[in-house]
Order: structure tokens, then sequence, then C-alpha cells
């Protein structure tokens, strides 16, 4: 009985695992239609009340949902063209409530001359569950490295 | 009555796990900090390595690494640089659960630049802590990028 007990636990943890890895990756997705939709405010219900976010391009970051939306706001006007494509998605859980996602993803927009910009971009999403739901704590971004050279 | 009292015991343990997270953090970045600046890359490394579990996820400068043993591919190549320094400009810690600690720090990773001449890069850390079963807090998730730091407070008139 002991046994039957300590394998359905095993069991429903790996499960929960598994569906918090499903969840939360469908969050990136959704996050990555809202941004490509230029949705603000569908892009800052995807996280908790005291968000964070560190971005790439002119070093910026910020804290609050406020500054968040007005992060998206003025990133979406000077970039008009700005699209996002997920090209992989990672999730590892680190606790029954929070978890952490790491994707790699491919941003177009056109540059100030005119010209267009395709960036390689790698993010880390610290997700916390709030109400039964996962919210992003933390987002992170940066750009891939180049290739290091091999000796 | 019931309900004071576990209100009561909320309120005073949400100012003591801040407390607690803040100090947590400080002090496992202080412990990164201290063991980058071992001149010996024999002894930086492992006491770097020490700070992360064993399959901890970076993501950094270098790229996306899984784990100690991918860690210790990439740390020898990052210590060798001879002008390496690092000194932490903040720190700011979370309690996201009773095991997990989010961090968010800033420093500055003195590195010799293309003129030979040493250069600080300055650098942001998100970092996940996880509480080990002796107590210990240890990192399992970071992203280091390169970036400015934040501006100062406003300064009051």
């Amino acid at each position: 009985m002991k046994t039957t007990l300590l394998a359905a636990l095993l069991l429903s943890s790996s499960a929960f695992a598994g569906d918090a890895k499903s969840e939360i990756t469908t969050q990136a997705r959704a996050w990555a239609a809202a941004c490509n939709a230029h949705d603000v405010a569908k892009i800052v219900t995807l996280y908790d009340a005291e968000p964070k976010f560190i971005y790439a391009f002119m070093g910026q970051e910020g804290s609050g949902k406020a500054a968040l939306e007005g992060f998206w706001k003025q990133s979406f006007q000077m970039t008009p063209d700005i699209a996002v494509t997920l090209q992989s998605y990672d999730v590892v859980q680190t606790s029954p409530n929070t978890a952490m996602g790491m994707g790699f993803w491919e941003d177009t927009f056109t540059g100030p001359d005119g010209k267009k910009i395709t960036a390689q971009v790698q993010t880390s999403e610290v997700y916390v569950k709030v109400n039964g739901q996962w919210k992003i704590r933390v987002d992170h971004a940066s750009f891939v490295p180049p290739p290091q050279p091999s000796k | 009555m019931k309900y004071a009292i576990v209100a009561m015991a909320l309120l005073a343990f949400a100012p003591a796990a801040r407390a607690d997270a803040q100090a947590e953090a400080q002090k496992l970045n202080d412990a990164f900090i201290a063991a980058v600046n071992i001149k010996d890359p024999q002894k930086s490394v492992p006491a770097v390595l020490a700070l992360f579990t064993e399959d901890a996820q970076h993501i950094g400068v270098f790229g996306r690494v899984h784990g100690k043993k991918e860690l210790l591919q990439i740390l020898p190549k990052v210590f060798a640089d001879p002008s390496r320094a690092g000194t932490l400009r903040s720190v700011e810690g979370m309690q996201l659960d009773p095991n997990t600690i989010l961090s968010i720090s800033h420093f500055d990773n003195m590195v010799t630049g293309p003129d030979g001449k040493p250069m600080p890069l300055p650098l942001r850390c998100t970092r996940v802590l996880s509480k080990q079963k002796d107590g210990r807090w240890l990192i399992s998730a970071e992203h280091t990028s390169f970036g400015p730091p934040p501006p100062a407070p406003a300064q009051k008139k």
C-alpha cells in the first residue's frame, strides 16, 4: 500500500511538472501572439502584479505594470513593424509554484535607416503561480552571442 | 479569533521573509563576486561552481549552458582574462515561496578590452535561488546580460 502511495505521488509530481511545462509554453506562445498583435493590454495580463523587466535593445529595465505598459507602447511606436518568432522554449520547474522559462526568439523590425533588422534574442522568464495561473514575475532578454571561435 | 491569529502570523512572517530573502540574496551574490575575484583560476572556478546546483541552468554572454559539467567548460575561458575583477553594484532579493528566492543584481566585470586595457563590462543578472536540504541557497537558474546600470534613484531636493 505504501509503495502504491509512493508511486502515485511520484506519478502525480511528474504529471504536475508536465502540466507546468505545457501551461508555461502555452503562455509563451500567447505572449508571442500578443506581441505580434501589438496588444499591450494583453501582454500586461501575462505578468503578475509586480513585474520586473530587463530588456536587450536599449538596456531598458523597469518594474511595475505601468512601466511595462509604457515600454511596450513606446516600442510599438518606435518599431511599428516589429514581429517576434518563438523558435524554441524550455521550462524548468524550480518549485511547485515557481518556474523558469527559457526561449530563443527571432525579432524582425525596420531600423532607423530603413533597413530590415533581424535579431536573435534569448530570454528567461521567471514564472510564479498566482491563483492557479502562471504569471511572469521577471522578464529578461538579451542578444544571443555570436558563435565562439573554436581552437 | 482564529482568523486574527492567522492574520497576525502572516503579517509577522511577511517582513521576516523579505528580510531573509534580501540577506540570502546578498550573501550569495557576495560569495559569487568573492569567488570571481580569486586570482588563481584553479581556485576561483571551483569556488564559483560551488554556488550552483548540479543541473543549474545558465543563460549568458556565452549562450545557454546546462549543468555544472557544461559550466566547467566555459568558466576557465572566462577566468583566463588577466583583468578579471568583479564589483557588485546592487542586489534585490524577493521570496517567491519558502524554498525559492529571486535575486536581481547588477555588477561590473572588468575585462581586457580590444585595446588591451582593462574595461568594465556592466552586467545584469536574474537568479533563482533554491533552498537545499542542508539549508544552503544555491543558484538553480540564472540569466546574465550586458547592459548599463539602472539610473540612480531621484535625489530629494
